[in-house]
């Protein structure tokens, strides 16, 4: 059938026209000002021309500051915090659905709350919680002063986990979005796989290794991906965890960039380390637009 | 639910054990214990904690200041989360049309997604910049037509369009998938009845959007706060004269600035409370609208 969309399309062009110079506009500014010195910049401010100093500022970037090393701090804490949300999710989502007994609905609902609340919101009792792992094992063993008794005085564990990359990534890892992404997708599969597994004497951890691992690999990377990019572009957490700036985020040491007292900010060179920041990830996106999207159970037909 | 069927009484939770107990010290003992300081007071050189009832809430809720950073918080979660899904779905309904544009649009609307809202902080406050930025020349011939340094509007100007820059991708992925799930065949029958697409985009797609409109709305809420913080301590830090000083960031200065851990605990379960009530007044007053059946 055959009707005219003439009116619609050329609204839905527009549109995505001007959504499209809106999401690009502030990355071309970012792109352009890298190229231009301090000096040029100085002296003709704000200027969409572009300049030849884009290996200058690349260089000051790589022996002047902090960013090199928190790039790879920032790989490293994204690549545990992806395998571990992923790995985590994978486990806890296998046993809400594929096993009979109580607590199921329960551990299910556990991981699903904490969707709700982010990390932000509880941020300086995380910081507590993280400076001192053992806190729980402290308050149970000093719980009507049993500990005491047995042994002549309280117990006072200390695991300071702060300024280490277990500590700025287990913190991003408490969130159960993956779950339940993991779990809506075990959901559609058809049931009689596991039923056909046990018929072929298949133990569960079997299952698990030999036929869901496989058919779970394009969600599975899909959420990694998506995971690590999530974990990328931490900025409250890691400020808060890790105190010395060797030990911090990408994104943290590029806005530390601006904090340089009184003169002008070099512009230029924050421009270049934004980018230097935003790359990878970036990179990840474009290429894996629609396996995301797809893995994510969302449908890009 | 048949593809429960592996019988176990161990495995299942060994399985779900590491997840727990992550969640557990990460998620719930920092809420547990934010309690527990709202209503304790931290004693002083490290001595313990001493329980004082709710002079904690008291002293929070007599603050002038905690009033004015919760009603700027609550201003800032309605607007930002609405003029991002908003600006989402009308993006998502355009590039729903097999246009020739649709492809690029779809992956470059995702872009954002990439940047860290701390990152667009840093861009923004450059490109928006009164005497350096791409406004400054409206500076030179109007001086004073923008300064989001000194004016709280155009500060909170600035704020909402970097929240929408990097808070786009989220919901445009969540509506455009509702949008590709609607059958075709409502779209012909729409047509056959004599519906024009801008009368099917009103009465079939919109409609049938709603489950994800729902769901978008939900979490960019608490969404909008998370990433709150990256935009202000980058680009305002609370100011000007505290106008953006959302609890979000009030907290982290209050508790790691000022070291009031039990007012920055108390203002923590405030916020939560804030954040789990308007969560279920939207489950109250628009899950009700929700149309599931397709």
């Amino acid at each position: 059938m055959i009707e005219n969309t003439r009116s619609i399309d050329r609204a839905a062009g527009a549109v995505l026209i001007a959504g499209l110079a809106f999401v690009l506009a502030p990355l071309a500014i970012v792109v352009v000002t890298a190229t231009q010195s301090y000096e040029d910049f100085l002296a003709r401010n704000f200027s969409l021309v572009p300049g030849t100093h884009l290996i200058g500022n690349l260089r000051e970037i790589w022996t002047r500051t902090d960013l090199p090393r928190q790039t790879l701090n920032s790989v490293i804490v994204a690549a545990i915090v992806a395998t571990g949300r992923v790995g985590l999710a994978l486990c806890t989502a296998y046993a809400v659905v594929f096993f009979t007994g109580r607590g199921r609905g329960l551990v299910y609902a556990a991981a699903v709350a904490s969707i709700m609340l982010p990390l932000e919101l509880m941020i300086i009792t995380a910081y507590q919680v993280t400076a001192n792992v053992a806190l729980p094992v402290n308050a149970v063993a000093n719980m009507g002063g049993w500990w005491a008794a047995l042994t002549g005085g309280p117990l006072d564990l200390h695991w300071n986990l702060l300024d280490s990359y277990a500590g700025i990534s287990l913190p991003l890892m408490a969130q159960g979005s993956a779950t339940l992404i993991l779990v809506q997708f075990f959901r559609t599969l058809p049931p009689q796989l596991a039923r056909a597994a046990i018929i072929d004497g298949a133990g569960p951890l079997r299952f698990l290794r030999d036929i869901l691992l496989p058919l779970s690999k394009g969600p599975l990377t899909a959420l990694g991906i998506y995971m690590f990019i999530g974990a990328w572009v931490q900025y409250m957490w890691p400020l808060v965890a890790a105190s010395s700036p060797a030990r911090t985020m990408a994104v943290v040491g590029l806005a530390r960039l601006q904090e340089d007292g009184e003169r002008i900010p070099d512009f230029p060179l924050q421009m270049t380390g934004a980018i230097l920041v935003t790359l990878p990830p970036l990179i990840l996106i474009a290429l894996f637009q629609r396996r995301i999207v797809r893995g994510l159970a969302l449908s890009e037909k | 639910m048949k593809q429960a069927i592996f019988r176990s009484r161990l495995l299942p939770w060994a399985l779900a054990a590491p997840q727990l107990i992550v969640l557990f010290l990460f998620f719930y003992l920092p809420i547990l214990l934010a309690f527990f300081w709202a209503f304790h007071l931290e004693q002083p050189f490290g001595g313990g904690s001493q329980f004082v009832g709710l002079q904690n809430f008291r002293r929070v809720l007599g603050s002038a200041e905690f009033w004015s950073s919760a009603g700027a918080t609550l201003l800032y979660m309605v607007l930002a989360s609405g003029s991002s899904i908003l600006a989402a779905l009308i993006l998502a309904l355009a590039a729903d049309r097999a246009l020739k544009v649709s492809p690029v649009a779809r992956n470059v609307f995702l872009w954002p997604k990439a940047v860290a809202s701390a990152s667009i902080g840093v861009v923004f406050v450059f490109i928006l910049n009164p005497y350096l930025g791409i406004l400054a020349p409206l500076n030179d011939l109007w001086p004073g037509i923008w300064n989001p340094r000194t004016n709280a509007v155009h500060t909170w100007i600035m704020l909402f369009a970097a929240n929408v820059w990097s808070a786009i991708p989220f919901s445009f992925i969540i509506l455009l998938a509702g949008l590709q799930a609607i059958p075709q065949e409502l779209h012909k029958a729409g047509a056959m009845d004599g519906a024009g697409p801008w009368r099917r985009l009103r009465d079939i797609q919109l409609p049938l959007l709603t489950p994800q409109l729902f769901v978008v709305i939900v979490l960019e809420v608490a969404d909008s706060l998370s990433g709150s913080f990256g935009l202000i301590d980058t680009m305002t830090q609370g100011g000007p004269g505290g106008a953006t000083n959302l609890l979000v960031y009030k907290i982290y200065a209050d508790g790691f600035k000022a070291y009031d851990l039990s007012g920055a605990a108390t203002q923590t379960v405030i916020l939560m409370a804030l954040v789990a009530c308007v969560t279920g007044l939207q489950y109250v007053f628009l899950e009700r609208k929700v149309k599931y059946d397709r």
